[in-house]
Formats: C-alpha cells, sequence, structure tokens
C-alpha cells in the first residue's frame, strides 16, 4: 500500500520536474551519440566480427569446426558443468537468502559479506584455490591420490571451480528483493497452521519466482562462460577436460582462427539467449508488478 | 478460551520491551491493549500468539501452559497490521490457506473448503470479491480479508495487531463498529492492539493501558477513563491541559489562584500538577470560584464543540471545548477578557514524562 502510494507520488515529482531537468538539445544529442558510439565500437563491432570470421571460409566449414569431435566433447562438458552447478547454486543461493532474510543467527553479516568473494577475487585465484587444495602437491593432495580420486585436471575440479565463481549469482539476486518482501507472509502462514516447507513452497517461492528465474540465468551464463578458474584446474586436456571458452583459447593459439570463431559463436549466441531471458523475466516482473498497482489504482 | 499472562519479559538484545506483563482475560472477551508506539503493546500481542518467544514468564491458554508450543499449534487468528496478504492468492486462496495445509486426515474436501470459505465472504461481506487479488481490494476489504482468512482456521483467540492502523478514519469508525457487532455475534476471545484511545474506549470491553513495556492501567472504558490512576493514563486517554500548582492548607493554588481539588490530595507545600480535560473548563464573563483570568487567543466553532485557546494570566495557553450553544451565548471575540473556571480538575503528584 505505501509503495504504491510512494511510487505514485514519485511519478506526480518526476513529471512536474521533467521540464526542468531536459537538457538543451546539443547536450541530449551529444551524450546519445557518445553512448551508442561507445556501444557500436565495443559491443557491435566485435559480435560482427566474430561472426564475419566464424564464417569466413564458407557455411559448410563453420558446421565441420562445430562437429569436430573435441569441439563435440567441449560442448557437452560445458552442458554438464552447468547442469551440474547450476541447480546446486540455485539450493545453496535459497538457502543463503532464506536463512539471511528470516532468521537471526550468529555470523549472518560475516556471511553476506562472504557471499560476494567471488565477486571480488579473481578467477585465476579462485582456481588456484583448488588446486592449492586438491592438487598433487596440495594439502588434500595425497590423500585423494591414495584413494585414487582425481579432481585437479579432471571433471569435478571444473565442476568445483566454477561452483565457487558462480555461487553469488542467487544469492545476490534473492536477498534484497526477500529482503523488501519481509516476513509478513510467512509470518501470516504459520499462524494459520502451516510448516515450514508449506510455508516455503506456498508463500516465498511463488512471491521470489521471477527474481530466482533472473537469479539462476546470469548464473548458467556464467557458469558457461567462464575462463579464468575453468582453465587453471582443468588442464587443458583436448576431448576430455576443455570447456567451450578453453577450447576457443586452445583453437586461436594454433592459429585456426576460423575454428575457434566459429565455435566462439557459440558463447555468443548463448549470450543472446540469456539477454533476451533475461529481458523476457524483467519484462514479465514488472508487467505484473504494474497491473497490480494498476489494478490497485483503479479499485 | 481464556488467557492468562504471567509475568512475561521480553528483551530484544539490551531493550527490554516488556517488564513483567501479568494480566487475565475472560473467556469471550475484547480486550484492547493500548499505549503510545514503543509501549510494548504489539510485542504482547505477538508473544501471546507465539511469533515472538518470551525471554521469561508464562502464557496459559485455558489454564494450559503454551509457552513452548509453537505458533501453529496455538490455534489463534492474527490479523497483521498490513494484513500480510498472500499477494500471489486470489482472496478465495487466501481465505482457504489455512484449511488447506492442515494435514490431509484433518484436511476438509474441497466442496467443504468451498462451502466455507463462502460463507466467511458474506461474514465479511465480501461475496462476489472471491476471484479478485489483494492489490484490487481497498484498504478497508484487505483488512476484512485478512480477517477472514484468520476466522477460516476456527481459532479460540483471536488476535489483531492495529487492525484499523491503515485505513482512513471514515472506514475506520464503520469498520470498528462492524467488528464490535462481528464480536457480540461470535464471542470469541479477542484481543487487540490500538494506539488510538478512542478505538480503544468504544470498542473493547475492557482497556489495558501500556507505558514502557508495563501495564498501567487495566479496567473498563469508564474506569479508565473516569478513574485514570495516573497522569500517564489521564494524559494518554484524551486531550488534557496541564497547570503546575503548589499545595498549601488543604488548597491548590495555581500562580496565585487558589482552586479546590476533589480528588487526590497531596502533601502540603509542595508542587504538583494538576491535570484537566479542555470540555471540564468552563468560560464566563464574570469572576467566579476557582476561576481564573485569561484572554482569548483562538476560536475554532467547526465540530461538535467550539474549541477556544485562552492564554492564562501567568502566560500558558489553555485550550478550553465549550458546547455550541454555550459558544453562542457567550459570543467571544478575539482578544476578549473572559475568566476560566475549573470544573473537575485531577491532581497527581509524580513525574510522568508523555
Amino acid at each position: 500500500m505505501a509503495g504504491i502510494v510512494g511510487s505514485k507520488l514519485g511519478m506526480a515529482g518526476k513529471a512536474a520536474h521533467r521540464p526542468i531537468l531536459s537538457e538543451p538539445r546539443w547536450i541530449r544529442v551529444l551524450l546519445t551519440t557518445i553512448a551508442l558510439g561507445f556501444l557500436a565500437f565495443f559491443l557491435v563491432l566485435p559480435i560482427a566480427m566474430v561472426l564475419a570470421q566464424a564464417l569466413k571460409k564458407g557455411f559448410a566449414f563453420y558446421l565441420h569446426s562445430l562437429s569436430d569431435p573435441d569441439a563435440l566433447s567441449a560442448i557437452r562438458l560445458t552442458l554438464i558443468v552447468a547442469a551440474v552447478s547450476v541447480p546446486l547454486n540455485l539450493l545453496f543461493g535459497l538457502a543463503a537468502s532464506w536463512s539471511i532474510t528470516k532468521f537471526d543467527f550468529w555470523g549472518k553479516k560475516f556471511l553476506i559479506t562472504l557471499i560476494d568473494l567471488p565477486f571480488s577475487v579473481s578467477p585465476v585465484i579462485s582456481g588456484l584455490i583448488f588446486v592449492l587444495l586438491f592438487g598433487a602437491q596440495g594439502v588434500l593432495g595425497q590423500w585423494l591420490g591414495e584413494h585414487n580420486i582425481k579432481i585437479i585436471f579432471s571433471v569435478p575440479g571444473i565442476i568445483l571451480a566454477t561452483l565457487f565463481v558462480t555461487f553469488p549469482f542467487v544469492a545476490r539476486e534473492l536477498i534484497p528483493l526477500m529482503q523488501s518482501q519481509g516476513n509478513e507472509e510467512e509470518y501470516a502462514a504459520v499462524t494459520l497452521g502451516a510448516n515450514g516447507w508449506q510455508t516455503f513452497w506456498r508463500v516465498t517461492l511463488p512471491n521470489i519466482k521471477w527474481g530466482l528465474l533472473y537469479g539462476v540465468i546470469l548464473c548458467n551464463a556464467r557458469a558457461m562462460g567462464e575462463f579464468g578458474a575453468v582453465s587453471v584446474v582443468s588442464g587443458h586436456i583436448r576431448g576430455l577436460t576443455n570447456t567451450i571458452p578453453l577450447h576457443v583459447e586452445i583453437l586461436y593459439n594454433e592459429y585456426n582462427f576460423t575454428a575457434a570463431f566459429a565455435v566462439a559463436s557459440i558463447l555468443m549466441l548463448l549470450a543472446f539467449v540469456t539477454l533476451i531471458l533475461k529481458h523476457w523475466v524483467e519484462w514479465r516482473a514488472e508487467q505484473e508488478a504494474t497491473q497490480a498497482e494498476r489494478e490497485a489504482g483503479v479499485s | 478460551m481464556s488467557i492468562e499472562v504471567h509475568q512475561v519479559v521480553k528483551k530484544f538484545g539490551n531493550f527490554t520491551a516488556l517488564k513483567g506483563i501479568s494480566l487475565k482475560i475472560e473467556t469471550g472477551e475484547l480486550l484492547a491493549l493500548l499505549g503510545p508506539s514503543g509501549s510494548g503493546k504489539t510485542t504482547l500481542l505477538r508473544v501471546i500468539a507465539g511469533l515472538e518467544e518470551a525471554t521469561g514468564g508464562q502464557v496459559f491458554f485455558l489454564g494450559d501452559d503454551v509457552s513452548s508450543r509453537k505458533v501453529q499449534d496455538r490455534g489463534v487468528g492474527f490479523v497483521f497490521q498490513h494484513y500480510a496478504l498472500f499477494r500471489h492468492m486470489t482472496v478465495f486462496d487466501n481465505i482457504a490457506f489455512g484449511l488447506r495445509v492442515r494435514p490431509r486426515d484433518l484436511r476438509p474436501s474441497e466442496e467443504e473448503i468451498a462451502e466455507k470459505v463462502h460463507e466467511l465472504l458474506r461474514l465479511v461481506r465480501l461475496d462476489g470479491m472471491a476471484t479478485r487479488f489483494p492489490s484490487q481490494l481497498s484498504g478497508g476489504q484487505r483488512q476484512r480479508v485478512a480477517l477472514a482468512r484468520a476466522l477460516a482456521i476456527e481459532p479460540k483467540v483471536l488476535l489483531l495487531d492495529e487492525p484499523f492502523g491503515s485505513l482512513d478514519s471514515k472506514v475506520r469508525k464503520e469498520l470498528r463498529q462492524w467488528l464490535r457487532s462481528l464480536h457480540d455475534r461470535l464471542h470469541m476471545t479477542t484481543i487487540f492492539v490500538t494506539h488510538d484511545q478512542e478505538e480503544a474506549l468504544e470498542v473493547a470491553d475492557r482497556v489495558v493501558v501500556m507505558n514502557e513495556g508495563r501495564i498501567e492501567q487495566m479496567g473498563t472504558p469508564d474506569e479508565v477513563y473516569h478513574k485514570p490512576v495516573n497522569s500517564f493514563v489521564y494524559n494518554f486517554l484524551g486531550n488534557v491541559n496541564l497547570f503546575h500548582c503548589r499545595l498549601e492548607g488543604g488548597k491548590a493554588y495555581i500562580a496565585n489562584t487558589p482552586v479546590s481539588i476533589k480528588t487526590g490530595v497531596g502533601p502540603e507545600a509542595q508542587k504538583a500538577k494538576i491535570y484537566i480535560r479542555p470540555h471540564l473548563l468552563e468560560i464566563s464573563h464574570e469572576k467566579k470560584d476557582d476561576s481564573f483570568k485569561g484572554v482569548v487567543q483562538f476560536l475554532n466553532s467547526a465540530g461538535a464543540v467550539a474549541k477556544v485557546e485562552v492564554l492564562s494570566e501567568w502566560g500558558e495557553a489553555i485550550q478550553v471545548e465549550v458546547p455550541q450553544e454555550r459558544f453562542r451565548i457567550l459570543n467571544l471575540q478575539k482578544g476578549e477578557e473572559i475568566y476560566v473556571i475549573l470544573k473537575d480538575a485531577k491532581l497527581f503528584n509524580e513525574d510522568y514524562m508523555i
């Protein structure tokens, strides 16, 4: 209620101020040109280059580069890594944001700070952490070696590194959302006799679904595109431990530019799909919000 | 169901919200917890509901100690200040929620649920609103959905946290009379929290006046209004004028005007405070007993009574309420010199910060 009133007041204020805030024409043109020029140079041009390079030797060669066994194995590994790490991070993100926003516990502030760690640490360092832990010379290396468990230079290591790099995405999306929604509805649910599980599925989850989906999309994009951390732990074994970004690098280093750009175009496609999905989710969430607001205004 | 609260203490870190509260609520009673913000009234309500765990003391329902019982098992209907309706559910689903989350063997069939929901919708006069979403309802309608949702689980106690707090004054008045009549029909033990004295006095069977985590007074609206035990209660239950006075020879002196005090005479020659409600002051053109001189500063005759502000001879602004009829006869003018007569003053020795 208060929020609706607030936003309406906000809108009224904006409308009243528009003539005052409006800049002279030449400033608007200049700023728009700078923004668009920047976008064209740093975004559109590279994308066009990737596509042009990928298709330089014709469409047949493009398809051939993609159906190369090593390329296929890289695509498969990338999908596996995303399929494992995204659901795990979804669970972690839900658990973290649920406990941070719904309960008070000792070390809560510390946990909030810690969640951001992968954002502030260089991905290479993130990879090295796992090498130092699980590598042959690492803390647990000898024990793992004795039990014949391979983590570094193999798929588990890649998944671990990806998990580490991508775990803030869902939590970061949900914490502010859940904080702004408060606990009142959950309190209402428990007074009506709902247990914790019912409260979560019937009340909390429906309220956060768009934020959750948004977080998952971003998490997935990063999981598939991660280079630095994965590069350190993977060992770059062709057909075995190469993800798409690593495979692109190998091809590039071998001066196989056309094939490199062809494989890279898959990542670009993924980026486009992510952007469209992200946009759609934002649009849906906004639609629901404005619809609710409009209806509230009518009645 | 009767409720007993015994020596309940609630601490939030260093802050003590409830400082040993004890009270008993009889079956079928409608009780108001009245107090300024920060007085602990909402905390007490949440402790009774089980939404807040007491640091010390016990809560009894029908003589059973429920202090360690979970909210889910206490069987209380709770109506939240901001309704807390499930925003993604229709009115129907909101009201049906409490029935649908029951364990399978206790859960009514969907037909029974539908019947119950429609019965409740009729009770709160929202028939035909079942398919609306909370965002499509007005504040008063949302409040009634919240009430219907709480009643759906057939609670033994109904707890309402500032039920009319965020509604405009006209809807508030309608709804509180409706709540009173609903209570008279259902006879459910009901506790509601409010900071609005008018609301508490009008609706409740009994009023508990709270301040800073303590109970100041408990009693019927009549008792707390006419026989306040201390200046806080007197002050909180309506507008008052405060006079500083000294006591001498059985008389109280405000500045140099002697006034006779009927109730509560304190020790001699001590400074004390006299409180008097604006409608217990009278304005006259002639000097009388227990009166002092003043000058009319402001006049406002819009409303049921005319409000007059008088600047007393010792320079304090005093609010007087004059019945419209008397106001017309007096024919007061701004700047006119008049006499203010004290009809029924209350004297309190203790100091209270309001």
